[in-house]
């Protein structure tokens, strides 16, 4: 199953770590609390794990600011309506005919006559040229997603489901998407958040096998199997929520994520039942250890796709409110309304994406490496050679999740 | 069945085409004009548009592969014009090859998901 998804590399990688883990888990035994917080990879890479997974989640905000911009430059948005949509530029393959056709009272009304109108291709009309679906438009659209959402309720549990109705209410939930300003953020991102977090913390629980802190282990990586419970949890219930309303391509990848870790917890708990030999634990360590590449090469082309994402939309929308701020720059009576808009001009930056991707790649490339040194620094924990290098490497990876937290403040 | 990491590097490259588009409207190399600005960034808004819809409901198991390695060839052909325009002095692309190179890397991009 996991293999349809989006994520699939990421969630068998989490499986593998977490088969590792478990067996971690069932060989300790007393508790001693880890105090040397700073030293940790999870202590270290906290702050740009949380900007990281945050930046993605915000990915809906960036999309905002680009209608954002193109709210202000029409004085006929209206702007006082609990919802507000954004007219398109170019042409979409989903007409909203089409979507009207089920519910011909609704198509009926003026505010989706002139909608249809508008939804046509290359339309002269003036009306059709603003860039905020007019209040009657609007109407239109809430009422319909409305009609849609009551129509699957009727039908819910009845056999044969209505394939077409559901269709038809995703292409719905599509366009809305697009062009609704303020609609909510794809779930996605918690995964990708999830896959970090847990890296850093299965590196961690790694040195302390590699040092042989057998007393501190046990409480980790219950810590660890605890929050990836808690984060499959978290999962199902957003989906029941916030995707409720339609998408259901959306919610099936999400699910089949849950799914797939659901179905690894399970595994989990089989080994913790079967498994108590430390010399097992380095067995598996080395048996697993292209999980955390796996999973690095899963999760790190979204990261640095976002991150570039993120700066396209970001600029585009600054850019926008820059020219505006230029328009009345030109208008200004003195220079002292010129200053003011020079500093207004600061809050509309123009960020770089090239920078956080490539600092998001060091910062990955960072983890595989302290990763397979790690991995040398178990079969081998006399070194003192590696130990110095993975001394080296985690002081490189605190250097870089800084570099890379202080950019994406600036996105 | 499209492989995951191949679709997930599309995702990547779109994102990347859709933000050096962005770059190329903010400071314009020839043979771009301040003029050309609109339809750069009308066109980088359509290619991060693509990138969002790809990244949200682009599933692999649904995809085939040669839609997907389409689409990684055209983007990579598109990347590569403003590569060069941005660390070159001079060029001879016209505007249209680059926007007429650009409409069908996202064209194949949304390919992928038909």
């Amino acid at each position: 199953m996991e293999k349809s998804n989006w994520n699939a590399h990421a969630v068998a990688a989490l499986r593998s770590v977490a088969l590792v883990m478990a067996t971690v888990l069932a060989s300790g035994c007393a508790t001693v609390v880890y105090k040397d917080g700073a030293s940790t990879f999870v202590a270290a890479g906290r702050a740009v794990t949380k900007q990281l997974s945050d930046a993605s989640a915000n990915l809906a905000i960036a999309e905002d600011s680009v209608r954002l911009s193109r709210i202000v430059t029409n004085a006929s948005c209206p702007i006082a309506e609990a919802r507000l949509f954004v007219r398109p530029t170019g042409s979409s393959p989903v007409k909203y005919s089409k979507l009207l056709e089920r519910f011909p009272s609704r198509a009926s009304e003026s505010g989706c006559i002139t909608l249809v109108k508008c939804d046509a291709d290359q339309v002269a009309d003036q009306a059709c040229k603003t860039a905020c679906y007019s209040r009657e438009e609007a109407n239109c659209l809430v009422n319909l997603e409305k009609d849609y959402a009551i129509e699957i309720g009727r039908q819910a549990g009845k056999q044969p489901g209505d394939k077409e109705l559901s269709k038809d209410a995703d292409l719905l939930a599509a366009r809305l998407k697009k062009t609704e300003y303020g609609r909510a953020a794809p779930l996605e991102s918690r995964v990708l958040g999830t896959s970090l977090q847990v890296l850093m913390e299965y590196l961690d629980l790694l040195g302390k096998v590699a040092e042989d802190r057998k007393t501190e282990i046990p409480d980790d990586a219950k810590k660890l199997s605890d929050g990836l419970k808690k984060a499959t949890d978290g999962f199902s219930q957003a989906t029941g929520t916030q995707l409720s309303a339609g998408f259901t391509a959306q919610r099936t990848k999400v699910q089949n994520g849950i799914g797939a870790l659901g179905k690894f917890l399970g595994t989990v708990d089989l080994l913790i039942k079967n498994s108590k030999d430390v010399e097992e634990i380095k067995k598996i360590v080395n048996q697993n250890k292209d999980a955390v590449p796996l999973l690095v090469e899963a999760v790190r082309p979204i990261f640095g796709g976002d991150a570039n994402l993120i700066a396209a939309l970001n600029n585009q929308a600054n850019f926008s409110f820059r020219q505006d701020i230029e328009a009345r720059f030109e208008q200004a009576k003195d220079g002292y309304e010129r200053r003011q808009l020079m500093a207004e001009l600061t809050k509309y930056p123009l960020g770089s994406g090239e920078a956080l991707e490539a600092s998001v790649n060091k910062i990955f490339d960072s983890l595989l490496r302290s990763h397979s040194t790690l991995v040398t620094l178990i079969n081998n924990p006399t070194d003192d050679q590696i130990k110095k290098i993975r001394s080296e490497e985690f002081n490189t990876f605190r250097g870089l999740v800084e570099d890379a937290a202080g950019l994406l403040a600036l996105l | 069945m499209a492989n995951s990491n191949t679709t997930a590097q599309v995702y990547a490259d779109t994102c990347k085409l859709a933000y050096t588009e962005t770059q190329m409207a903010i400071s314009p190399r020839s043979p771009f004009k301040i003029a050309s600005r609109s339809r750069l960034l009308g066109q980088s808004g359509e290619c991060a548009d693509a990138a969002k819809e790809f990244r949200e409901s682009g599933d692999p198991a649904a995809m085939e592969q040669t839609k997907v390695d389409a689409a990684a060839t055209k983007l990579r052909a598109a990347q590569s014009m403003f590569d060069y325009i941005n660390t070159h002095t001079s060029n001879t692309f016209k505007t249209a090859d680059v926007f007429n190179m650009v409409d069908e890397a996202v064209q194949a991009v949304r390919d992928c998901r038909a």
